[in-house]
């Protein structure tokens, strides 16, 4: 036995204090609103983030994808080992989704009420976000994709 | 049967009557006055100021001359806000309003974003905020009553009717007084039609309409949107070829050695 004290990680140690950094702003936010936290107006209802997200989020989870079809669809063994993959059965996914995981979690924040959330999620599950998207008089309007069903 | 509203900036005085009808209805709260340097107030449309009037003040043969325009959601026929809406809390009635329904609503802006005119509004400073835009008092319209703003304007600026009736009767006003009119009415085929039409004595970009076209800008979106699932099908078929082709090389090439490595046995 050693009597020494297991250390905290500096690297878990730097994690945590930039979580309970953004507490702070998320605090806020939930008291007096998105405007308080951004500088977000209605003549600019959509800022930095979703740019950040779109290019940087986007871009960090192409790297993945074409990371698995590399190893997957093209068979290039070799790199087997930096894309093991194999979540729920689906090869390849687990490398994509280092550049998706992050993103859920700021949106929550930066839509409004994501108390309501549960509507798409139960809308794409009734097939009634299908209907929406594609039903009705025509297609409709995503530029950016699902964005709002994060 | 689709009421629609005519405005008439010949007979606007600019006297807001209708911007403090739309606050009582609605029981939105006043904003404090701040001095924007013209008698415009409030200054912009925002989620406590669903309904404004525009002051333009123009040069008229070396006098001074105002033109009043009053803003609100245009109630498009093809609204970019309610295709834009991917939950459906946006939708436009048959008898002309569109509406908001907050029960869907999940703050995502995407209307304010889609919208032509720039009219949604957000509530920036509330926890949990909603958008908020001109609903066409679509409550009083169930019950057949005007919208709020058209009932309490004294000068007649505001005229509530069937919109292809509203449109004959803009037609004619221009045709009875030409010189008056500026030969045009804004919202007949701007944006594939609007509810709310407006006539004015000078031309539109002049009191800072803006040209929107007369594309419904829905047009745009469903071509493109349209390419999604063929595009889709092309690269999973695609891609299931790669695979199977990359594969059987694999095969073949595994198949050869062994054959190779039986020959060097034999």
């Amino acid at each position: 036995m050693s009597g020494q004290k297991r250390r905290f990680p500096i690297g878990l140690a730097i994690l945590t204090f930039l979580v309970l950094l953004g507490l702070v702003p998320i605090i806020i936010r939930y008291v007096y609103g998105l405007g308080a936290i951004s500088n977000l107006s209605d003549g600019r209802p959509w800022g930095f983030w979703i740019s950040f997200d779109l290019y940087c989020g986007v871009a960090l989870a192409a790297g993945g994808f074409t990371l698995a079809a590399w190893v997957y669809l093209f068979h290039r063994e070799k790199y087997h080992a930096v894309a093991p993959g194999d979540i729920d059965g689906i090869p390849g996914l687990y490398p994509g989704d280092t550049g998706f995981a992050g993103r859920p979690r700021p949106t929550l924040v930066y839509l409004a009420c994501n108390h309501l959330l549960e509507y798409p999620f139960a809308a794409v599950r009734s097939g009634h976000l299908c209907d929406n998207l594609y039903g009705g008089t025509g297609i409709r309007i995503q530029p950016g994709g699902l964005r709002g069903s994060e | 049967m689709s009421r629609s509203v005519l405005y008439d900036a010949t007979r606007c005085t600019g006297c807001r009557a209708c911007q403090i009808a739309c606050k009582q209805w609605h029981n939105l709260p006043g904003r404090p006055t701040e001095n924007t340097g013209t008698y415009e107030n409030p200054p912009n449309l925002n989620a406590n100021n669903l309904t404004r009037i525009h002051y333009t003040e123009l040069e008229d043969n070396g006098r001074f001359r105002w033109v009043f325009a009053k803003l609100q959601c245009m109630h498009c026929e093809h609204p970019g806000c309610v295709e834009a809406c991917i939950v459906g809390a946006l939708q436009k009635q048959e008898n002309g309003p569109v509406t908001y329904d907050e029960a869907k609503c999940i703050g995502c802006r995407y209307c304010q974003v889609a919208c032509p005119f720039g009219i949604p509004c957000f509530e920036w400073d509330k926890p949990v905020p909603w958008i908020r835009k001109c609903t066409f008092c679509a409550d009083r319209l169930s019950i057949g009553l005007d919208p709020a703003c058209v009932n309490t304007c004294p000068t007649g600026a505001l005229k509530a009717g069937e919109r292809d009736e509203l449109l004959t009767e803009a037609r004619a006003r221009i045709a009875a007084l030409p010189e008056k009119y500026y030969d045009h009415i804004y919202g007949e085929k701007e944006a594939g039609g609007t509810s709310w039409i407006y006539l004015s004595p000078v031309a539109f970009s002049e009191v800072g309409f803006a040209d929107v076209g007369t594309e419904p800008v829905t047009v745009n979106a469903a071509r493109a949107m349209r390419l999604v699932p063929p595009v889709l099908l092309g690269v999973a078929v695609t891609v299931t070829g790669i695979y199977w082709l990359t594969r059987r090389k694999q095969k073949m090439k595994e198949l050869a050695e062994e054959k190779a490595k039986r020959m060097a046995e034999k």
